[in-house]
């Protein structure tokens, strides 16, 4: 299991947007994928459950990646928050 | 019988007349609860409507295409991706194989858990998906039980009317049999009426409820421009009514037509006409209405919805594909004018007590010089080695501001000739003529840019010492024309004495009440909204 905390800086955070490409993303790995954001836990694979976090701009999130590839999918998935979902 | 008449507002404008159709709301969907046994061949069923209902989006979008912005379609594929979602099927299974209820019962309540999650969250933004989960489960469902309200199967022109239509069913109206739509609710800017101004369908909204009762069929006229929609009119009206229709088409058909040429005077004296735009869609238009080019690419309006930064790759794809497309004529595109009342997605601007004076267009380009103009000057440094592009800059208020941003577009090209080693020649770079000081006085401007063009709604509301944004103080612009005339005569006499040209690109510029003075003072040409230029052309083809 590997993880990462990190700010999501995007102005209007996890939104239609964000959180379609971060589920894509995480969806072409096989490692399972968490979002923890304050006491709740989001199927990172899973658009409308990254959106249900409520998370805001500028607040904290932990990325979990647990499987094969754990390692190269957090490193894509901590890439596309910090560059704030640029580029892809 | 006698005309009955409702009152409304117009969310898109037009003259209709057509036969009314009357759309009820929906009847309420009904899920059984019954229990399964067989898991497996329920849920197959469920995930061939989940299949079904991804291709009916895909319809959508597909009948979307070219009506809508890129930006506008992605919202398709954010219901796809919703309808796939793995969250959803997974939670869905467990529920079925829990409570053995059957795939649609068990669909709907993770579904509506969904949405309630998101409402709870107290988000507009994710309230409003929240709607549109609810919409997509009531899409599969009705799909899966066979209870599909159908509105697409009638086969002759009609005008809609019913309490509140969804984006949903108006994409699965067939175009050519929709005339018009009457709604009881409905707002100005809500999707429903930016998919029915783009499709150029009249929607009056805000109805009184009782229009309801009118029985359906009833022949109609819709002339949302005047605001009214009249039931059973008289034998009179409508033959008048037929003749005004007819009339505006030939005309109107007429006018497009001639527009395509240049226009000339009788006489034969010219100037270009050229189109205001904001985005690619408005480029097609202005083609289509016979604009010899783009006289001013408002670029900030197209990157108002962006909500990251812009690159240089942002900007120069955006512009290539609008060059590529209307090509072989001379475009003027504009530096970014955002500002506090034209705010950023991607960036928190300080609030101003006066935003239309305050940091703004360049002075916010250049306190966010990285981020905001370099990306664009280098993409159009770039580009106008294969066009033929003018640069405009906006707000300049001081020979010092039109210095500066000429220095920085001149650091670009030295950036380009020292670390990327590639030779660049420096296209036209304009000024906007918006702020008094640059009208008053010509001579001191004149020899620091290529072209001057004239923003007449900023100017004057700067003239009048009135907010062009208060409706209220509307009656200040006309008062305004005969000091802007002046203005705009002794700025183009002197531009033009050292071979400099002078445009106009505000509302003022299609005034046709001006359309002649414009051509005596030697403007070189008029931008305006792509939908006005036919009607310029044909004043200037009526003058001597």
């Amino acid at each position: 299991m590997t993880q990462n905390t990190l700010i999501l800086n995007d102005p209007i955070g996890f939104h239609a947007r964000t959180a379609s490409l971060f589920a894509k993303t995480a969806s072409s790995f096989e490692a399972e994928v968490l979002v923890y954001f304050n006491d709740k836990k989001a199927n990172g694979k899973s658009m409308l459950s990254l959106m249900s976090l409520g998370v805001k701009s500028k607040q904290e999130i932990r990325i979990e990646t647990n499987g094969v590839d754990e390692a190269t999918a957090l490193d894509r998935l901590s890439n596309l928050v910090t560059s704030n979902f640029n580029d892809y | 019988m006698s005309d009955l008449e409702y009152h409304g507002r117009s969310a898109s404008s037009g003259l209709v007349m057509a036969p009314l159709r009357k759309i009820y709301p929906a009847k309420a969907l009904y899920i059984p609860d019954h229990l399964i046994s067989d898991v497996e061949a329920d849920f197959m069923r469920f995930k061939e409507a989940v299949d079904k209902a991804r291709l009916r989006v895909d319809s959508w979008k597909d009948s979307m295409r070219g009506k809508l912005e890129e930006s506008e379609l992605a919202l398709y594929e954010a219901y796809d991706q919703m309808l796939q979602d793995p969250e959803l099927m997974k939670q869905t299974k467990e529920f079925i194989q829990k409570t053995k209820k059957n795939s649609f019962f068990a669909f709907q309540r993770v579904s509506e858990q969904y949405a309630l999650s998101l409402l709870a969250l107290d988000d507009p933004y994710l309230s409003a998906r929240a709607d549109d989960i609810r919409m997509l489960a009531e899409l599969v469902i009705r799909i899966g039980l066979g209870q599909e309200h159908s509105i697409e199967d009638w086969n002759e022109q009609a005008i809609l009317l019913a309490h509140h239509l969804s984006t949903q069913q108006l994409s699965t109206i067939k175009q050519e049999n929709l005339a018009g739509i009457v709604l009881v609710e409905g707002g100005l800017t809500d999707h429903t009426a930016i998919l029915a101004k783009a499709m150029g369908i009249p929607l009056l909204i805000g109805v009184d409820d009782n229009v309801m009762k009118i029985a359906d069929g009833s022949f109609s006229i819709l002339d949302s421009e005047s605001n009214r929609f009249i039931i059973n009119p008289s034998k009179e009206l409508i033959q008048l009514t037929r003749a005004q229709i007819k009339e505006k088409r030939i005309h109107w058909e007429e006018v497009k037509n001639q527009a395509q040429a240049k226009a000339y005077t009788k006489s034969g004296r010219t100037l270009a006409i050229e189109a205001n735009v904001g985005s690619l869609l408005e480029v097609e238009h202005a083609k289509e209405n016979g604009a010899e080019g783009i006289g001013l690419f408002r670029t900030e309006l197209a990157f108002l919805q962006q909500q990251k930064p812009l690159s240089e790759e942002d900007h120069f794809a955006l512009y290539e594909s609008m060059l590529s497309s209307f090509s072989g004529v001379t475009h003027t595109i504009r530096l970014l004018d955002f500002g506090s009342d034209k705010p950023l997605g991607f960036m928190e601007l300080p609030k101003e007590e006066n935003p239309s004076m305050g940091i703004r267009a360049l002075r916010l380009g250049i306190r966010n010089y990285e981020s905001l103009l370099k990306p664009q000057i280098r993409a159009l440094l770039r580009l106008s080695q294969h066009y033929s592009i003018r640069i405009l800059c906006p707000m300049i208020a001081s020979t010092k501001d039109c210095i500066e941003i000429k220095q920085l577009i001149k650091n670009e090209l030295e950036d380009f000739r020292y670390q990327d080693r590639i030779e660049l020649a420096m296209p036209p770079v304009g000024i906007m003529v918006e702020i008094p000081n640059v009208a008053i006085r010509p001579y001191e401007f004149i020899e620091l840019a290529d072209f001057f063009s004239f923003g007449t709604n900023d100017l004057a509301q700067f003239l009048m010492a009135a907010d062009r944004l208060n409706g209220q103080l509307s009656v200040y612009f006309e008062d305004a024309k005969p000091t802007l005339i002046e203005l705009i005569e002794n700025f183009s006499r002197q531009a033009k004495a050292v071979g400099k040209s002078v445009s106009i690109c505000g509302e003022f510029a299609a005034d046709t009440n001006y359309t002649e003075k414009f051509i005596d003072m030697g403007v070189s040409a008029l931008s305006m909204a792509p939908v006005q230029i036919p009607i310029v052309k044909k004043k200037i083809s009526e003058l001597c």
